[in-house]
C-alpha cells in the first residue's frame, strides 16, 4: 500500500488539526478526569449546539458563535454546580438539553437550506479551514502555558481541594479558569470529532494514561501521545476504508481503551494478589 | 494559662438552616494537646474547619495568633481523614508531601532541590522515606496516614489539626501515632478530633467535648456531666462505665458517686 495519504492538502490539515486537538485534549482531559468534570464537559459539548445554531442563524463565524455560547453555558453550569454541589448533575443535564434544543430551533429559524447537522454531530476534520488551525495552535499554546504555570495549584486542587484552600491556593478562580479552558478545548474538539464524540477524546486517553503513571504531568504527557496515535490511526483508517473520520478516531481510541483494560488485568494481577495477601496483616 | 493562640468567640454555624454549632467559646493555649470528642454529627469536624478558616461561621469570630485564620494559614498544618481522599489518583508520595509547601502565586511543575530535601527529611522522620517515589494509592492506610502527617508538618506549622487520625488504623499503629503526636507536641500545639476515648487517657492534655455546644475542660478527664451531654443514654441509665487505660491505671471517668 502506497503511503500517499498526506499528499493532499486537506489530509495534511486534518492531521495537523488532529494532533493539536490531541494535545489540547490530553492536557484538559487529564484535568477534567482528575477533577470529575467529565459530565460537565459533556454538558458543554451538547450545549455548544445552541451556539452552532446561533452562529448559523446570525451568519457569524462558527468559532465565534459556538465559543461564546459554550462559555456562557459552561460558566452557568460552574456557578450553579458550585452552589448546589449535590444537584450539580441535574443542573448540568438541564442545560445540556436546553442548549441542544435551542440549537435546533435556531437552525429551524434560519432562512434557506438547513445546515448539515451531521458535520457538527460527528465532526468535519477533513474540512477544517486553515484559519481554524491557527486558532487551535493559539489555544494549544495558551493551555500549555496555563497548565505549566499553575501546575502545582491544579495538582493540589485536583487531589485535595480543602488542603489547597488551606495553603492559600485561589481554588475558586482556578476552578473557573479550568471550566473556561475546558470550553475552549471542547469547542475546538467538536471540529474534529463532533459534539457527540468529544467526551471520548477528552476522557479515553487520560483514563488509559492514569493507569500507568505516577504523576498528573505524566498523565497529561501520555494522554497527548495516546490522543495523537488515536487521531492519526483513525484518519488513516477513514482514508483507506472511506469511513467517517470522527467515528474512526473514536473507534481507534475505544480499541485502545479495551486493550489497556486487558493489559492492566495481565500486568497488575500479581500485585493485586499480593496486596490481598498483605491486607489481613495491616488490619 | 498562657495567652491563648486559638480563640473563638460566640461561634455559630448552620448548615442548611440547621445549627451545627451554637455559641461556642474556645481558648486554646500554646503547647496544648486538645482532643475534641463528641457524638457523630455533633459538629467536631465542623468546628475544626471553622477554626482553620475553611468554613465561615454564620456568627462569631475566630482568631489564630490574634489574626483571622486565613492570614496565618502557613502556621497551620492539617491532616484530614485519610479515607476521605481519592486513592486512585496518580500522585507520588513525594508530590503529596510537597503540596504542604505550596505558596500562593505561580509555580512550576518541578520543585527545587531544597523543597525535595525538606520533604524527604520529614518523610524520614515519619519512617516512610523509602516510599517517596511510590504512588500514594498503593500504600496501606497506616502508611498513607503518615504521608498526610508529613504533608502537614513539612512547612513547620505551629499548630497541627488532625481529623480522626486513628480511624481505620490498627491498635499498634494507633499507639505509634499517639507517641509521635506526643513528641511533636513538644514544639507545637495539637488539636485533634477523635472518637477514641483511649486516646484521652495517656496522651492528651485537654478534652473538648462538642455536641453542638462546647464543653471544654482542661484536664484529660471525662466527667459524668460530659458523658451525659455526649451520649445522653449511656451512663447512669445503661450501666456505669469505667474506662481504664491500657497498662497504666489511669481513670478517664471520675468515680461514680
Amino acid at each position: 500500500m502506497e503511503f500517499t495519504i498526506f499528499e493532499f492538502d486537506f489530509m495534511r490539515n486534518a492531521l495537523l488539526a488532529g494532533l493539536m486537538v490531541s494535545f489540547i485534549c490530553g492536557v484538559m482531559g487529564t484535568l477534567a478526569v482528575a477533577n470529575r468534570l467529565v459530565f460537565l464537559s459533556g454538558g458543554i459539548a451538547h450545549a455548544a449546539y445552541g451556539g452552532i445554531g446561533l452562529a448559523y442563524l446570525l451568519r457569524v463565524p462558527y468559532l465565534l458563535g459556538t465559543l461564546s455560547f459554550s462559555l456562557l453555558a459552561a460558566l452557568t453550569m460552574a456557578v450553579v454546580s458550585m452552589n448546589a454541589k449535590h444537584r450539580a448533575d441535574a443542573v448540568i443535564g438541564a442545560i445540556w438539553a436546553v442548549g441542544m434544543a435551542l440549537g435546533i430551533i435556531f437552525i429551524d429559524l434560519a432562512p434557506g437550506y438547513p445546515a448539515d447537522l451531521m458535520s457538527y454531530l460527528f465532526g468535519s476534520i477533513l474540512a477544517v479551514p486553515v484559519s481554524d488551525l491557527w486558532v487551535m495552535l493559539g489555544a494549544a499554546i495558551a493551555i500549555a502555558a496555563v497548565a505549566w504555570f499553575y501546575y502545582a495549584d491544579f495538582l493540589a486542587l485536583s487531589y485535595d481541594e480543602e488542603f489547597a484552600r488551606l495553603r492559600g491556593v485561589p481554588v475558586r478562580k482556578l476552578y473557573f479558569l479550568l471550566v473556561i479552558l475546558l470550553s475552549v478545548a471542547v469547542v475546538l474538539t467538536i471540529r474534529v470529532v463532533g459534539l457527540i464524540l468529544v467526551i471520548a477524546l477528552l476522557t479515553i486517553p487520560p483514563f488509559i494514561a492514569e493507569k500507568f503513571t505516577r504523576s498528573l504531568l505524566g498523565m497529561m504527557a501520555w494522554s497527548c501521545v495516546l490522543g495523537a496515535v488515536f487521531t492519526t490511526a483513525g484518519l488513516v483508517l477513514s482514508y483507506y476504508f472511506n469511513l467517517t473520520a470522527g467515528a474512526c478516531i473514536i473507534l481507534a481510541a475505544g480499541s485502545g481503551f479495551f486493550v489497556a483494560l486487558a493489559l492492566e488485568r495481565i500486568l497488575h494481577c500479581p500485585r493485586a494478589a499480593h496486596a490481598h495477601a498483605a491486607a489481613p496483616q495491616q488490619r | 494559662m498562657t495567652d491563648p493562640i486559638i480563640e473563638a468567640h460566640d461561634l455559630w454555624f448552620s448548615y442548611d438552616g440547621e445549627a451545627v454549632l451554637q455559641d461556642v467559646d474556645l481558648r486554646i493555649a500554646a503547647g496544648d494537646f486538645v482532643a475534641m470528642i463528641g457524638p457523630n454529627g455533633g459538629g467536631k469536624t465542623t468546628l475544626l474547619k471553622v477554626l482553620m478558616g475553611l468554613l465561615d461561621p454564620s456568627r462569631g469570630s475566630v482568631r489564630i495568633f490574634g489574626r483571622p485564620p486565613r492570614e496565618v494559614c502557613r502556621d497551620m498544618g492539617y491532616v484530614p481523614q485519610h479515607a476521605a481522599i481519592a486513592s486512585p489518583f496518580p500522585i507520588s508520595v513525594l508530590d503529596v508531601v510537597l503540596m504542604g509547601r505550596l505558596r500562593p502565586g505561580a509555580k512550576w511543575p518541578t520543585p527545587s532541590q531544597a523543597q525535595r530535601h525538606a520533604a524527604i527529611e520529614v518523610l524520614t522522620q515519619l519512617g516512610v522515606a523509602d516510599m517517596a517515589e511510590r504512588r500514594i494509592g498503593d500504600l496501606s492506610g497506616g502508611q498513607r496516614q503518615r504521608v498526610l502527617i508529613a504533608r502537614a508538618l513539612v512547612d513547620r506549622p505551629r499548630i497541627l489539626f488532625l481529623d480522626e487520625p486513628t480511624a481505620g488504623i490498627d491498635s499498634q499503629g494507633q499507639m505509634d501515632l499517639y507517641c509521635l503526636l506526643e513528641q511533636l507536641n513538644a514544639d507545637m500545639t495539637i488539636v485533634m478530633v477523635s472518637h477514641d476515648l483511649l486516646a484521652l487517657s495517656t496522651h492528651v492534655k485537654s478534652v473538648a467535648c462538642v455536641n453542638r455546644q462546647l464543653h471544654y475542660h482542661n484536664h484529660p478527664e471525662l466527667t459524668h456531666d460530659m458523658m451525659e451531654i455526649m451520649y445522653p443514654h449511656t451512663p447512669g441509665q445503661a450501666c456505669p462505665v469505667e474506662l481504664v487505660a491500657h497498662g497504666v491505671p489511669h481513670r478517664v471517668l471520675r468515680k461514680h458517686t
